[in-house]
């Protein structure tokens, strides 16, 4: 990088600042929406909040990695070996958790023994004291 | 009594990488699957145990203040970038300057953890209370270490001991804090995704 | 290239070293150290299946919980100290930088740590022999909870300190093979013409780098449940126990594949010099290694079929699994047909490499029926699950390492060692091999379980194949004989003088460019005098038209 080019860049990484501070704030306040109440919505209140919250993350990621990092560009190698965690990291997040949907009992080991009738379907009820933990 | 290792300033030209850049984005890709292993841990912690938001609501977490630690944090990452520039730009003062923002912010970010800990624990809450705890202070004190880390590594690059080599390699210098830095955006990073899922959702 | 006239201090040179080459000795000579010991953990194991209160004696020599302490640590001392640091540490180190033509590794200092962390992590594994009154760690080499979270004694907490060490060393390692490959290849060495074995290392440590953080995390866990009662695996607290073996598998899959790659590029080295034409489907044997490193991150639950997945789980990762066996067969297959038409040298190296294929072979197809889920039901955690790894490591991966030895010593030393004594070794050890394992089938298909510290006398239905367990350990016996004559001739040759008939540095008159640009060692500082550029790729072996029956890469 040239000179005359680093000082145009020094702009952008204010710039960038400023909007990661915005989004910060942001997703504070987004937190606070009450999505229950907005029954209209398709989905969940919960996958609301998470989607939102996810997504605001997922921008101010993009905006550190690709202006702080600089990797918009950096080379092949470095965009494919991280494509490979970013994949291997989405095969660890989301295989357990639909093994345990996909298991006979759909719960976790923990419901199964707290037994909660509300939540979850189980194959055997287990009768321990809620108090027992 | 080195030997040249090839690389070690120049890109290489199929490559587009000198040596130390590579290994570092290699380094942040192993970390990915490491902060990665933690969050999966969360989700299948949190997703369960249905007394989970309970837990979340008895432990009081000061949201104000881990968005003010969030804001430390990423003004931290803009100072990085600024030393960094400021090497490009010939200017060692400048790189002092906006690199002992940056120490300065590490530290304001990790004496706010501390008052968070210190309350935790004042309340009886410690990771042994509750799986929340335990994610709680597992994640954050992984996060707090890797900042520690950090400081070290920046300090070292601050204090006249690392400076020196500015003098006789003053390329070489400017790529170590390049992939210094991008350890330290990384490290922002994770707490980007952090701060959302712990305090928020 | 600098020349530097000043003493370096005995210490500098030679305790904290950041020459490549003195280090992969650091890392083989301490590697097989350990490898030494685990073998005579398990002769102390066969020693009981054979001999016990059941079959006659008087007393045990160990009691149960010993039996479990030495076979969690015999697997790990193995996996983790023995086989991966000589591959990787050893091997990988000290030829990596020369095959690709570099002074040494990218990062020097970086290397010389990571061997002193695996130093570290070795002792502190070690050290847990001696804990008074208490045992080492006694969970099995795969810790699970709530076994290991609950087991009595500190032997478990030093495991996974020892643990969180050898990770870290791994991954300082794993980066350096990784820069070194891409960043200093030299001129003309394109990645086509690049020799298998970089290949081999370069999918390993990718594999290395991904896998491990995830253990990495459990140990942290596993240590904070132990040492602080917090719940992340303790389903009271709301933990799970299943969540623990998920983050063990995912790392220990790929490591399996770690221990083999590895392995594979080393035979493939030995048999396409001793061929001496080309490596048949070397292409596809590149193409066939990155398939395998991307697949083995999805196939891990194949080791959890029994813990109560969904169908459509088992069905997933059994089609993976199905899937991966692909790859190494194309791989295996290539080697195999390259023999076509070759004229094949005997020597030791070959004996071992050959030797390997059809081990290698054995302990892949009796993998399939264990990557089956419904087979898997009657096969899990019995004898057949240790036959089936045990021919893959032990006349497969361990058979790889001797190859590499005998063949890459005159490069070291600079003097070859003995083919009597080394055919001696090969034809004990490849009987007494297989005298170990292939009863262990027989075994594991009556259902004998696994880890039971008396070799499975309660067991009705395995009546009939208990008379296998003394076979299989005077087997044991003699295989330790054998390698008394690998170990004299190791040191014998290094103490001895060098004969006027080893003046040649490229003995076996081979292509890549640590053979035919390097010294006998190379030279300490930057193993070339001049910096070679590469015209070819790497197994030119009988080209048409040419005087001699090999090209080198770096012949004009």
């Amino acid at each position: 990088m040239s000179s005359q080019n680093i000082e145009s860049h020094i702009k952008v990484y204010w710039n960038v600042f400023y909007a990661l501070l915005a989004f910060t704030v942001l997703t504070v306040a987004v937190s606070y929406i009450p999505f229950e109440e907005y029954t209209f919505l398709p989905f969940s209140p919960i996958f609301w909040i998470l989607f939102v919250g996810l997504t605001i993350a997922c921008v101010k990621g993009y905006l550190v990695s690709a202006y702080f990092m600089h990797l918009n560009d950096e080379s092949s190698t470095i965009y494919y070996t991280l494509l490979l965690s970013v994949i291997f990291l989405f095969v660890l997040l989301f295989i357990p958790l639909s093994w345990r949907a996909s298991a006979e009992s759909h719960s976790s080991e923990y419901e199964q023994y707290v037994n909660t009738d509300n939540y979850v379907k189980f194959i055997e009820p287990k009768h321990h004291d809620k108090d027992d933990h | 009594m080195d030997i040249e290792i090839p690389y070690n300033v120049e890109e290489r030209k199929d490559t587009g990488l000198y040596n130390s850049k590579l290994g570092i984005w290699l380094f942040l890709a192993s970390e990915i699957m490491l902060f990665g292993a933690l969050f999966s841990t969360y989700i299948i912690l949190r997703t369960g145990d249905p007394f989970w938001m309970l837990h979340v609501k008895e432990a009081h977490l000061n949201i104000p203040l881990a968005t003010l630690n969030t804001a430390v944090l990423i003004l931290s990452s803009v100072t990085f970038v600024m030393s960094w520039v400021s090497l490009k730009l010939k200017d060692l003062s400048k790189f002092k300057f906006y690199m002992g923002i940056t120490l300065l912010c590490s530290i304001i970010f990790l004496v706010i953890k501390y008052f968070e800990y210190t309350s935790k624990f004042d309340a009886g809450h410690y990771p042994w209370t509750h799986n929340f705890y335990a994610v709680y202070f597992t994640m954050t004190g992984l996060h707090g270490l890797h900042i520690i880390g950090g400081i070290i590594v920046n300090a070292y690059f601050w204090l006249p001991v690392g400076l020196k080599m500015w003098d006789t390699e003053p390329e070489r210098f400017t790529n170590r804090i390049e992939v210094a830095g991008l350890y330290w955006h990384f490290v922002d990073l994770v707490w980007i995704f952090l701060f959302p899922s712990i305090y928020l959702l | 290239m600098s020349h530097d006239n000043h003493q370096e201090s005995f210490i500098r040179k030679y305790v904290f070293s950041i020459d490549h080459k003195w280090i992969g000795i650091q890392y083989g000579v301490t590697s097989m150290i350990f490898l030494l010991f685990g073998f005579v953990l398990m002769m102390i194991m066969r020693y009981q299946l054979a001999y016990n209160t059941s079959t006659g004696l008087e007393k045990d020599i160990i009691s149960p919980d010993m039996y479990n302490a030495l076979g969690a640590m015999h697997g790990t001392i193995m996996v983790f100290l023995g086989v991966v640091p000589m591959v990787v540490g050893a091997f990988g180190n000290y030829l990596v930088p020369l095959q690709v033509g570099a002074p040494d590794m990218a990062f020097p200092k970086l290397n010389m740590m990571s061997y002193w962390l695996y130093f570290v992590g070795g002792v502190i594994m070690l050290a847990s022999f001696f804990i008074p009154d208490a045992l080492p760690a006694h969970s099995g080499w795969t810790s699970y909870v709530p076994l290991a979270t609950l087991s009595s004694g500190p032997g478990q907490t030093f495991w996974l300190c020892g643990m969180i060490f050898l990770i870290a060393s791994s991954l300082l390692g794993s980066t350096n093979i990784i820069v070194t490959i891409f960043q200093l290849r030299v001129p003309g060495l394109t990645w086509m013409r690049l020799p298998f074995f970089i290949w081999a290392q370069l999918v390993t440590s990718f594999l290395l780098l991904l896998a491990f953080p995830p253990l990495q995390a459990a140990a942290i866990f596993q240590l904070s449940d132990r040492l602080i009662d917090t719940g992340f695996f303790n389903p009271y607290a709301g933990g799970s126990v299943l969540l623990y073996q998920h983050l063990f598998w995912f790392l220990a899959h790929p490591e399996v594949y770690v221990l083999i790659l590895p392995a594979l590029g080393i035979v493939a080295e030995v048999i396409a010099n001793n061929i001496r034409k080309p490596l048949w489907g070397y292409k596809s044997m590149v193409y066939s290694s990155i398939w395998l490193g991307f697949m083995s991150f999805i196939v891990w639950a194949h080791h959890m079929f029994l813990t109560g997945m969904g169908t459509t789980m088992s069905s997933f990762f059994m089609i993976t699994t199905m899937i991966i066996s692909i790859p190494s067969v194309i791989i295996l297959s290539s080697l195999f047909l390259s023999l076509w038409g070759g004229s094949i040298r005997f020597n030791t190296p070959m004996l071992f490499a050959l030797s390997f294929l059809p081990m290698f072979g054995i302990g892949g197809l009796t993998g399939l029926p264990l990557g089956l889920a419904t087979a898997d039901i009657h096969l899990h955690d019995t004898y057949y699950v240790i036959g089936h790894f045990h021919y893959v490591v032990a006349p497969g991966t361990i058979f790889a390492i001797f190859a590499g030895i005998y063949f890459w010593f005159p490069k070291i030393t600079g003097k070859t060692m003995s083919e009597m004594l080394g055919k001696i070794h090969f034809y004990g050890s490849f009987v007494c091999m297989n005298g170990i394992f292939m009863p262990m089938f027989l075994q594991g298909l009556t259902g004998l379980s696994r880890r039971m510290a008396n070799g499975g006398y309660d067991y009705a239905h395995a009546k009939e194949v208990l008379y296998l367990n003394e076979i299989m350990s005077i087997s044991a016996f003699l295989l330790f004989f054998f390698q008394l004559f690998f170990i004299y001739n190791f040191f014998w040759t290094i103490f001895r003088k060098r004969y006027e008939t080893e003046s040649d540095t490229n003995p076996w008159k081979a292509t890549t460019i640590e053979w035919t640009d390097t010294t006998s060692p190379p030279l300490g500082h930057g193993n070339f005098e001049v910096i070679p550029s590469v015209y070819r790729g790497a197994y030119e072996y009988s080209v048409e038209g040419r005087e001699k029956d090999y090209y080198p890469q770096t012949e004009e």
